[in-house]
């Protein structure tokens, strides 16, 4: 059946048919009471009638503020006709057509849309544009034979095109060069207007529209309000807003960058100079500093400024220009900002920040390093950072310590010394080298250049003692933590370290060449794991041991290059190394392999594929597929129906015979 | 006449015998050596059980519109930069340049999956500005059905820097699965179904490249464009802005994962049923000759005769 789409709204109506005949004859409507939804009633007059005219008494619209017309058999001036129609001798019948405009006139001449399944919308889906010809639209009526002959050859293939082929199987369609094998036998013959095609738009069920991701307009957030900081909250000022410390983003300088409880920063921002900067974070006011902070527990902490001047700027300006007389020289600018916060639990007990200033010769192309720093440091100022608890962790710096008897109370406490290795700053060379620490479960390699005359040569036990007294000043402990929260009071916390001193060569120093330097100072470490705690491994140090490397310098002068063994102030760079290796010692060793047991591997699976225990595969705990539950019980089904082939087959016939002669 | 045979049918010959006799062991070590031997030579000869297979899909993926972008305009190291992230454009404060970005997503063989991205991006510029590399970070979701469902959020990144100043940039590439591991053979995996960069975090450090790529590297599933195709056009005009011009396809991904237990057990029945049929053909060879030969004492009870009497 169609669908026929109405357009105009309908309302329930009650109608009155009256009917009034010239004779007073008896007849009635059927059915005598009716209510409609439609704009068409239909009844029935029985009786013998000759002679009647009908009338339309009262309408009675369902809502008080709808209208019409009075009733009014008339046509052309009101909403109603009526019609009616001898159908038999004793029965009329009455039609009454209601026309109600809902006063919008637009909707008269709708179209009615016919079901798409049974009938194309339209014939030609390219035939886009009213009245004028589509491009590549062979089947547009819009287009002129000659408009046709322009793009005749390439016409929009297949349905959308308008085409619409015979499907393949069409009797009618095949011609006998391209027919398939079984063309003859199995075609079949329909009407064209039976085509698989039909319906090709036709969807029936409307899709709900799902926006899809797009660009979003910015969505504002507030910062969010916690009473008490927890590690990786923004600190807050009295404001509510963050607080605020430059920093680098992806290398470059942020000037409003918000500060994390309890992570730590340290960077370094080059900014390049043209003129006197008047604006912070290069030019900072001291009362802007003492800002107002919260301090997670419900009070304020407000920030302790102090001031340090420096002159020596060296670490904090790169110029490549010339020096000027007459150059602009800015006053008072913020090089650094060191920030200390003071946190105890969940809130910030004090705040202290240094602020480094000096005064900077503007040069003509010059960059500013600024460095920026916040360091959360717990409870008490002098306490020192532990390097882990109980066990050290990695990363975190190996303490060493000098022990300090006092005599008066016979106690020995142990004083915190640093254990270093080189670390190079500038050109390298190990005057102004600087130091940092081991750190533990990082192996580490580094070193400094020393430059050696040949006048130095011939005074070979200086130039021992000089390397002696440099790679000696890396570490002064004499004890070494052994786990990363000494007790400075407790002795048993702490381990000796063992010197190591590798024999010294037999050949004798001559003019040119210098034996047994220690010119390579190796630290190893051995740990193992003594404990866990919720499951993590806890390490611990077992042995360290230092040793010195002795090597034999001397001048290289091969080639052309013979100034330096001819003059004795020339000087030439030699290395001085440091080093150190972490060594883990397993839990559980167990006795060394011999050759068979290493060859051997029927049973060590991770070193043979057909490995015995993997026999059975799937019902192992080698099999990752799926939890292993599951794989037992899959097992077990495999197993049940192997039980149950062996009882439906030849082994139950023999069981079961063996058991009646018994 | 000339004689044939017509017909035959085989005949059943019984061979008895009491369970404690020689017999009976021998039939029993024979079904031990027809059985057991198969598996042990299908099972030595590497490659029984399936470990690892692979399929064959196209991902549904999306462009999230997501994206963070960072140029560096001088040889000195100035910048400028945009994201869709909020606090992101609130720290690079005056460094902020809003660039004009279309994106369009098409389904080519409509399949009802999106096969290529088209991203073309205008970054506006200052006369005295020139563009000596480009950084950016597109995220999508990523999704695969047709074993396990797997639900994710990936990124890629593209870095593109030249000595010479730069007027246009074009880059075409596929987007291309990395596994670490295989994918489970059927459930729901979306461990990897949170968002690459924290949008809500208002610190610096949540959106340094460096860091986000370290976290992203972490994942043991993750999507990267492979090689992509990068080209650097030269000669920008004085007021023209920095023209991008990205091409993302979707491809078909070779997916690997591992076969579950009936998927192991079937390859591994087929391997073992095959040389099972040549253990049961040879076993059955010899207890016919050793039972029809009467080698070990048996009572053969033979089919009964019917014979027509003529």
């Amino acid at each position: 059946m169609d669908n026929v789409l109405f357009l105009t709204c309908f309302r329930v109506l009650c109608l009155l048919l009256y009917c009034s005949s010239s004779d007073a004859q008896h007849f009635d409507f059927q059915p005598s009471f009716m209510i409609t939804r439609g704009p068409l009633v239909t009844a029935l007059l029985n009786g013998s009638i000759s002679n009647i005219t009908l009338n339309l008494q009262s309408i009675s619209p369902p809502n008080e503020t709808d209208s019409f017309d009075p009733a009014s058999c008339v046509p052309g001036v009101t909403q109603w006709i009526m019609t009616s129609e001898r159908i038999a001798k004793n029965a009329v019948q009455v039609k009454i057509y209601a026309l109600l405009i809902s006063g919008n006139p637009l909707f008269d001449n709708k179209t009615i849309i016919q079901n798409q399944v049974y009938r194309p919308l339209g014939v030609c889906p390219c035939d886009l544009t009213f009245n004028t010809c589509d491009l590549w639209c062979c089947c547009d009526e819009d287009c002129s034979s000659k408009d046709l002959h322009l793009f005749k050859f390439r016409c929009l293939p297949g349905p959308f095109g308008g085409q619409f082929p015979d499907p393949e199987y069409q009797c009618s369609s095949q011609s006998t060069q391209n027919s398939p094998d079984w063309y003859p036998f199995l075609c079949v013959t329909s009407s064209p207007e039976n085509n698989p095609y039909l319906g090709l738009f036709y969807h029936g069920n409307t899709i709900a529209f799902k926006p899809g991701v797009s660009f979003r307009g910015p969505v504002s957030q507030a910062p969010e309000l916690l009473n008490m900081y927890i590690e990786g909250s923004p600190i807050l000022t009295i404001n509510d807003q963050y607080f605020t410390i430059p920093q680098t983003l992806n290398g470059h300088c942020v000037n409003n960058a918000p500060v994390a409880f309890l992570r730590d920063f340290d960077v370094t921002c080059v900014t390049p100079l043209k003129a006197c900067p008047m604006e912070s974070p290069l030019q900072t006011i001291h009362e802007q500093l003492r800002a107002i902070v919260k301090n997670g527990v419900g009070g304020n902490a407000v920030v302790d400024v102090i001031d340090k001047l420096v002159t020596e700027l060296n670490d904090f300006i790169t110029s490549s220009g010339t020096s000027d007389a007459s150059a602009l020289v800015c006053e008072n600018i913020t090089l650094a900002l060191d920030y200390n916060f003071y946190w105890k639990e969940n809130g910030i007990t004090g705040i202290t920040l240094t602020r480094t200033v000096g005064s900077v010769t503007l040069y003509d192309t010059m960059r500013l390093t600024t460095r920026y720093s916040a360091k959360f440091l717990c409870g008490d100022i002098l306490s020192e950072p532990n390097s882990g608890n109980p066990g050290y962790q990695v990363g975190r710096p190996v303490i060493g310590g000098i022990l300090n008897t006092s005599m008066e109370n016979n106690t020995a406490s142990i004083a915190r010394s640093p254990i270093n290795l080189w670390k190079p700053v500038n050109s390298g060379l190990c005057f102004n080298a600087d130091v940092r620490p081991v750190l533990f479960g990082e192996n580490s390699t580094s070193g400094c250049l020393l430059p050696v005359s040949l006048q130095n040569l011939t005074e070979c036990s200086l130039l021992r003692a000089t390397v002696s007294s440099l790679q000696e000043a890396l570490v002064e402990a004499t004890l070494v933590a052994r786990i990363g929260r000494p007790d400075p009071l407790t002795l048993a916390d702490w381990i000796n370290i063992s010197y190591v001193t590798l024999n010294s060569s037999i050949e004798e120093d001559s003019n040119s060449s210098c034996n047994d330097i220690p010119a390579h100072f190796h630290i190893y470490v051995w740990t193992h794991v003594t404990g866990f705690v919720d499951g993590i491994p806890q390490k611990e140090l077992k042995d360290v041991q230092m040793s010195y490397s002795l090597f034999s310098w001397k001048l290289e002068c091969g080639g052309g290059d013979s100034a330096a063994c001819l003059d004795p102030a020339e000087t030439q760079l030699l290395p001085i190394t440091s080093s150190a290796t972490f060594i883990d010692i397993p839990l559980n060793p167990g006795p060394p392999k011999n050759r068979y047991q290493i060859n051997f591997t029927e049973y060590d699976c991770d070193r043979n594929d057909v490995c015995w225990p993997e026999l059975a595969f799937p019902m192992t705990r080698f099999y990752t597929g799926e939890p292993y539950s599951q794989a037992l019980a899959k097992g077990l089904i495999l197993v049940f129906f192997f039980i149950v082939a062996s009882v439906l087959g030849t082994p139950w016939r023999q069981i079961r015979q063996i058991w009646i002669s018994i | 006449m000339a004689f044939y045979d017509v017909y035959s049918h085989p005949a059943l010959v019984r061979y008895r015998s009491s369970v404690c006799a020689k017999a009976t062991l021998f039939a029993l070590i024979c079904t031990c050596l027809t059985y057991i031997p198969p598996l042990l030579v299908a099972y030595r000869s590497q490659g029984f059980w399936l470990k690892l297979s692979s399929y064959e899909e196209q991902p549904v993926v999306r462009f999230k519109y997501e994206l963070m972008l960072m140029a560096c305009t001088s040889a000195q190291g100035d910048y400028v930069g945009w994201s869709t992230y909020l606090h992101y454009n609130h720290l690079l404060g005056p460094r902020l340049r809003i660039p004009s970005v279309t994106v369009r997503e098409q389904d080519q063989n409509q399949d009802g999956k999106l096969d290529v991205l088209q991203f073309e991006m205008q970054l506006p510029l200052r006369p005295e500005e020139q563009i000596y590399s480009l950084q950016l970070l597109l995220t999508f979701s990523y999704q695969l059905f047709r074993m396990s469902t797997v639900a994710m959020q990936s990124l890629v990144y593209v870095h593109s820097s030249s000595a010479v100043p730069g007027a246009r940039l074009f880059l075409s590439g596929d987007l291309r699965l990395q596994q670490r591991a295989p994918l489970p053979h059927r459930g729901l995996h979306n461990v990897y179904n949170v968002s690459v960069i924290d949008s809500s975090s208002p610190f610096a450090s949540d959106y340094e490249f460096g860091k986000i790529l370290r976290k992203y590297q972490q994942r043991n599933l993750t999507t990267v464009l492979a090689s992509p195709l990068i080209v650097w056009t030269t000669g920008r005009g004085s007021s023209a802005p920095f023209e991008l011009s990205a091409e993302i396809y979707y491809s078909t991904e070779t997916v690997s994962y591992r076969p579950g237990f009936w998927e192991t057990i079937k390859f591994a029945w087929i391997q073992y049923v095959s040389v099972l049929l040549i253990f049961l053909w040879v076993f059955r060879r010899i207890q016919t000759f050793v039972f029809e030969k009467q080698l070990l004492t048996t009572v053969p009870t033979r089919p009964i005769q019917h014979y027509k009497m003529h």
